[in-house]
């Protein structure tokens, strides 16, 4: 006899329809799953057998085929664990079915008969919402499937609920959220611009690059704020809208981050992985791909702390997720996409033992060690990180005064308003802020008054800013605009930005 | 002309020459300004 339940198999950000089909033969007694599956799939025989029979089912005799179609398609994850349970009780017998069919069925068994929650919930009904309309979920998932308008989501607790559903025996009302409420309730960072002490420089210059979202290289010694900084950003950048908060919940879903996270990540995602974070970390991959550290800073912040002491190869990786928003991850059999628009924020010391050009302590490192740490960056690299900023070493007073300062609320207004600005302008253009110009549209964007161009000339000759710099200023200088609400670039704009062109002016000191 | 004296970041002093609207235009502006250390004509 053969039964076949519907389940789904996730491939990147996409979900496709898997069919369970299991099919029962008098022969001695046993199981084989195939359809490619992965060894976490095929540890599923034990954990069905013992849920089935700690739910008061009787573990049917006999030899059990499972087959997981398409069987051309690699399958992961204990997800197949409650139809796999469900198509060996249909195929004994021991419940009939009575509700329609084309349900898709999803959820990891324990041993008790409890269905556990599983990854990658919404891009599941995301992507089979469209054909299927009743999915039987675990309840741990269910706020997170049912984000997903037009579709019947059933939650389920134990393997003999399913089952009890199934046979009709009980009857599950479809689980609902509001959506817009779960949105609303964004929860507060819990931190805030106004409790840094000092830097004031870098604060502003933070808020241009939250405006106009450029990357940010901050060069400074252990101690001056530098991280402390950085945590922050997300709390002056503009909220995520609906459609950007359900993308990065996609990315969480599918990475296994979301349990315990509620079922919409409503705040700007932070990301700070440590430097020993391999590329397949920071990218994305493996041997079954998953996303990386910049897709999981999607519409947020990816923080690179002690920046030279990553790996060279994982700096290098990021080059192409910078210019193209996205990272493709290609294998032999497919190849897959994954979002990765985010703001880059890199911190270093200025030297490996961070005192070099501090007056107050005197630097232990050799001429050759600080030239081989900033070696470590590429000029590709650093082409890419439009504000380079000194962070210094507080002074006494500073350190012992009370914080002082806007709040994040208060530099949150003014982020947005430039925002806004920059929307208006690249409407129909495939970027949104000023950052991501490309020659064409700063030729056309970024027009200088004459008095702008003088300074800006100026700047270049006896600052000794590098040819690069120049196109990095003039798209400072528009977001420095953005934010003061003004339609032309002026010469101030332009005074402020060339101030955010550090390592471009050092002249070879390092 | 003038010899200006101008702060760089990570401490570094470096000293330029500009001609006398230059300065003018440097000095009308903060960001340029609360660089300059000192400056003196010298020619």
């Amino acid at each position: 006899m053969l039964v076949k339940i519907n389940s789904a198999a996730i491939l990147g950000l996409e979900a496709y329809l898997v069919e369970v089909e299991v099919d029962s033969q008098k022969r001695l007694p046993g199981q084989s799953i195939v359809g490619l599956p992965d060894a976490s799939v095929r540890e599923s025989r034990d954990r069905v057998r013992a849920a089935i029979e700690n739910s008061g089912f009787e573990f049917p005799p006999g030899y059990f085929t499972i087959n997981l179609a398409p069987a051309d398609t690699k399958k992961e994850g204990p997800l197949y664990d409650l139809p796999i349970a469900l198509g060996m009780l249909l195929v004994s017998e021991q419940i009939l079915k009575k509700n329609p069919d084309g349900t898709v069925v999803l959820g990891e068994l324990s041993l008790d008969g409890q269905v556990r929650p599983i990854n990658g919930i919404l891009p599941i009904c995301l992507s089979l919402g469209k054909k299927r309309k009743k999915v039987i979920v675990p309840k741990e998932n269910a706020d997170e499937a049912a984000l997903v308008g037009g579709i019947n989501v059933i939650p389920v607790n134990s393997l003999r609920e399913a089952a009890d559903y199934l046979a009709g025996n009980i009857k599950i009302s479809p689980h609902k959220v509001d959506i817009d409420a779960l949105f609303q309730s964004q929860p507060e960072y819990g931190i805030d611009f106004a409790d840094v002490k000092g830097q004031g420089h870098v604060k502003r210059a933070l808020e241009v690059a939250a405006a106009g979202g450029h990357n940010v290289l901050l060069v400074g010694p252990p101690g001056s704020g530098k991280t402390m900084l950085a945590r922050r950003i997300p709390t002056i950048m503009p909220p995520l809208s609906l459609g950007e908060a359900l993308e990065v919940t996609k990315l969480f879903s599918v990475t296994g981050l979301l349990h315990g996270k509620g079922a919409l990540v409503t705040n700007r995602p932070f990301r700070s992985p440590h430097h020993t974070t391999s590329d397949i970390g920071i990218i994305g991959g493996g041997r079954i791909p998953r996303p990386g550290e910049v897709s999981l800073s999607h519409f947020g912040v990816l923080f690179l702390d002690e920046f030279p002491e990553f790996d060279r190869n994982v700096l290098e990786v990021l080059r192409q997720p910078l210019e193209d928003g996205k990272v493709t991850i290609s294998r032999a059999h497919s190849s897959l996409t994954y979002p990765a628009q985010f703001m880059l924020v890199a911190a270093m010391n200025p030297c490996p033992c961070g005192r070099l050009y501090d007056f107050n302590q005197s630097c232990i490192c050799t001429p050759a060690q600080v030239q081989r740490y900033w070696r470590k960056l590429s000029e590709p690299l650093l082409d890419r990180i439009d504000i380079q900023l000194e962070v210094p070493r507080l002074k006494a007073e500073e350190i012992s005064a009370m914080p002082t300062g806007e709040s994040s609320k208060e530099i949150r207004k003014r982020v947005m308003q430039a925002r806004k600005l920059q929307s208006e302008r690249f409407k129909g253009c495939q970027i949104y802020s000023n950052a991501h110009m490309n020659p064409k549209q700063i030729k056309e964007y970024c027009v200088l008054d004459k008095e702008a161009e003088n300074i800006l000339k100026s700047a270049i000759v006896h600052l000794k800013l590098s040819a690069r710099a120049y196109d990095k200023v003039l798209k400072v200088a528009r977001t420095i605009a953005d934010l003061e609400g003004l339609k032309s670039i002026q010469a101030q704009h332009v005074a402020e930005a060339t101030q955010y062109r550090s390592l471009d002016r050092k002249g070879g000191e390092f | 002309m003038y010899r200006v004296v101008y702060q760089l970041p990570f401490n570094c002093i470096r000293e330029i020459y500009m001609k006398s609207d230059e300065l003018q235009a440097w000095l009308r502006w903060n960001w340029l300004k609360e660089r300059i250390i000192s400056y003196e004509k010298v020619l």
